[in-house]
């Protein structure tokens, strides 16, 4: 049934697909099991992020906006929850900084996490066994024990090779862009995700790379975004975020199966799948967790019976609409947002009452004028230009939007022209060279401002702003220190950088020198802080995906708007913010597929996604 | 005597249509030279055919920054769609296009924006002169409006320079 499904869905490819579709196996498939049945959820959970079993079905989970890890037996009753002061590192360093990021059981099934540059060992007890600090991973996404080694797959280093001291034995990158997930295989090799490529790669004990499998799409064998990965038997599960899905293939990566179709509804679980980025598979098989931070839960699955007439289904292949991204900017009567899943921007006019969608360009690829990953847009109204950050090509980029005013608003295929573009690697010479310094390898622009005549960008991994010309070359380096942020605002007297990890908004002066670090307290107090602006009446805007809240600071007075929920005003995880004229901001309410536009003073005024938009709040509001 | 004439005046006839040769008349690039014709007797101090230099239809498009500046034609010109073409290019380093643009790395894409969708081949780029290139292999495989790609690359920074081609079915 699988073998005709999957020959359906070829049919289906439309004529200049760019995916790649894999050829029919020669033999008969190997069974998998497909865990298709859904039988529960734990909903509330604070972005669960990593769950692992142990030997004997308990299973850890752990939260990384709460900084918390819970342990629940096979029928989901709580045995343990570490959290605050009893976190390992907080317990031998007095500190709980750290937010824990990956979990696995390790060796006698000691419970091992893994938080930025710490890794930190259970005894079966719960005590404290082993504290690793100084470990090179700064953004672990994921850990598996392999013997008495443990493998650590970080976002820019890769995978590193941890003996059982915690001394790093083997760093391995082979060409991996973004590992988002690893799982060790019976005879010692593993299998690293990569988010970027839209692969799997399959390495050898010795960390040989032996072959990669997928590329992007939604067929049978394509991958996008693929993040956490499980093993069972003979048999590789993959969480395919983007997809809404997961995937069941060989250790060669022939496709067996899959299960989990995008939710129809908001928050609707009940076997949809929702940006999904964990997976584990009880070590007995009998059944299958599933983590969806996006959503808050986990979801248990089991075999899905042969005879049961729920079959695996399809992703959305058209995508639902308004999958808005967290990378926006607005400026004069421009205003750009972008969509993951599709690697696309879309531009509106903002002449009229509502937001205009008038182009879309870009889309997934290779080629100068598509994207992979964006993580930063900027745009200039008055000489109709947008510039990306594509953090999967690794390019930055320059459009001309060929757009007359005088004319009468139209859908214009044609509007965007690359003008220009650079890559990474380049772009760091250039500003190794500007400042005099040896190029650095590792440059990775992660967000942009709008700098008079020019651009900001902000370098996340060595904590630098640049100030750039309209064409990006470099004219001035700020060293700010402040590394790990993901957005960036600028305005006449400085800087703000949201580091979300840290739980902080850092303010610049206007030389990158700190000035104040805003953490808030009690209802304002920051917990993941993901997307800041300024508005033009000069308040900082910030947007926390773990409260779900836009905080609004003027002066030293921040003060918070916005609740859990759906309605106009609420929020799911917003992630994105700009001013949008006329006293506004907008933001990007992520969980909720919408963006919604505030007054300078947190009133909602509107909400719109493509195509839609409405001024007069609605209960229960659809994106 | 009447012989040795005969022969003179042959000769004197394929001469002057050599010269006529020589000057080749003005052609359109529609239109081929005419056919040099077969006689019996070789002429012993004919001079090789001439051919004319085909006139090409250039364009021209300046890319965005206004870095460089592409001259270009096609062969053949009209692209015939779903026929394989090739495209001459010069790149110039101002608007006037006196001084050729040398070094870098030349790409040529094409694509529909509208459909989503670029050409179905990878065309080879032959560096054939400073600043002059020969893109082979190029396909258009649908009528319809294309836009055509001039991507100098040097040191990792590409510039662009863009044009449209629209391909128009024949009644």
């Amino acid at each position: 049934m699988l073998v005709a499904v999957a020959v359906c869905m070829l049919q289906l490819a439309p004529a200049h697909a760019q995916a790649k579709v894999p050829s029919a196996p020669t033999r008969s498939a190997a069974a998998c099991t497909i865990y298709g049945q859904f039988t529960r959820q734990l909903d509330e959970l604070e972005r669960p992020v990593s769950i692992a079993f142990a030997s004997d079905g308990r299973c850890a989970i752990v939260e990384a906006d709460a900084r918390r890890v819970r342990v629940i037996a096979r029928d989901g009753v709580e045995l343990a929850r570490f959290e605050g002061n009893t976190l390992p590192w907080s317990l031998a360093t007095g500190s709980d900084d750290g937010a824990p990021l990956a979990v696995a059981f390790g060796p006698d099934d000691r419970l091992t996490l893994a938080a930025p540059r710490r890794i930190a060992t259970f005894a079966r007890d719960g005590s404290p066994w082993r504290l690793f600090t100084g470990v090179a991973s700064a953004e672990p996404v994921a850990i598996a024990w392999r013997g008495t080694e443990l493998l650590v797959a970080d976002r820019a280093l890769g995978v590193l090779v941890l003996s059982a001291e915690g001394v790093e034995r083997q760093r391995i990158r082979d060409g991996l862009l973004r590992p988002g997930g690893i799982a060790v295989a019976p005879n010692g090799g593993f299998f690293v995700s990569d988010e970027d490529r839209h692969v799997i790669a399959r390495f050898a004990p010795d960390g040989t790379l032996e072959k990669t499998f997928g590329d992007r799409g939604a067929f049978p064998g394509l991958f996008n975004g693929p993040r956490g990965l499980a093993i069972s038997g003979d048999c590789l599960y993959v969480a395919d975020e983007l997809n809404h899905r997961i995937e069941v293939l060989s250790f060669d990566g022939e496709f067996r199966g899959q299960w989990g179709m995008h939710a129809v509804v908001p928050r609707e679980g009940a076997g949809k799948i929702h940006y999904p980025t964990a997976i584990a598979i009880a070590p007995d098989g009998s059944s299958a967790i599933v983590a969806e931070p996006f959503e808050r839960r986990i979801q248990t699955f089991v075999a899905l019976d042969a005879s049961s007439a729920a079959a695996a289904t399809m992703p959305a292949l058209g995508g639902v609409q308004s999958h808005f991204g967290a990378s926006l900017a607005a400026d004069g009567d421009l205003l750009l947002l972008h969509e993951p899943e599709t690697a696309s921007v879309f531009v509106f006019d903002l002449r009229g009452a509502t937001p205009i969608h008038v182009t879309t360009f870009g889309g997934a690829g290779a080629a100068l004028d598509r994207f992979s990953r964006i993580v930063g847009l900027g745009v200039d109204a008055i000489a109709q230009r947008v510039v990306s950050i594509d953090g999967g090509n690794q390019r930055l980029a320059v459009f001309q939007l060929a757009r007359d005013r005088a004319e009468s608003l139209k859908m214009d295929p044609f509007m965007a022209r690359l003008v220009r573009s650079w890559t990474f690697d380049a772009w760091a010479t250039a500003v190794a060279s500007f400042s005099g310094g040896a190029p650095k390898s590792t440059l990775a622009p992660s967000s942009i401002a709008r700098a008079p005549d020019g651009w900001w960008i902000y370098d996340a991994l060595e904590g630098l702003i640049v100030g750039t010309d309209a064409r990006l070359a470099p004219r001035s380096v700020l060293k700010t220190g402040v590394r790990g942020g993901t957005s960036l605002a600028a305005d006449a007297n400085g800087f703000a950088i949201a580091v979300p990890g840290i739980g902080a908004v850092e303010l610049l002066d206007a030389a990158g020198d700190r000035k104040e670090t805003i953490r808030g307290e009690g209802a304002t107090r920051l917990i993941r802080p993901t997307s800041v602006a300024y508005s033009d009446s000069g308040a900082l805007v910030i947007t926390d995906a773990a409260t779900d809240r836009v905080l609004f600071r003027r002066g030293a007075t921040l003060s918070a708007v916005g609740a859990r929920g759906i309605s106009d005003g609420d929020f799911w995880q917003p992630d994105g913010v700009c001013a949008f004229g006329g006293g506004r901001v907008a933001v990007v309410d992520r969980g909720n597929h919408r963006a919604q536009v505030l007054t300078n003073d947190g009133a909602w005024v509107m909400t719109f996604g493509l195509g839609r938009a409405y001024t007069k709040p609605r209960s229960g509001g659809e994106s | 005597m009447k012989a040795w004439v005969a022969v003179a005046l042959l000769a004197a006839i394929v001469a002057t249509s050599a010269c006529d040769r020589a000057q080749p008349p003005s052609i359109s690039a529609a239109t081929e030279p005419p056919p040099v014709p077969v006689a019996a007797l070789q002429p012993v101090t004919a001079s090789p055919p001439v051919v004319a230099e085909p006139v090409h239809a250039w364009h021209s498009t300046t890319s965005g920054d206004g870095g460089f500046t592409a001259r270009w034609y096609t062969d053949p010109d009209p692209i015939v769609a779903r026929d394989p073409f090739s495209v001459t290019i010069e790149l110039f380093a101002d608007d006037a296009c006196t001084t050729p643009l040398v070094g870098g790395v030349l790409a040529l894409d094409a694509a529909m924006p509208h459909h989503g969708h670029g050409m179905n081949v990878q065309p080879k780029i032959t560096a054939v002169g400073p600043g002059r290139y020969r893109a082979d292999g190029m396909l258009f495989h649908m009528f319809g409006r294309w836009e055509l790609f001039f991507d100098h690359t040097t040191d990792g920074q590409t510039e662009r320079a863009q044009t449209t081609v629209v391909l128009q079915a024949v009644p």
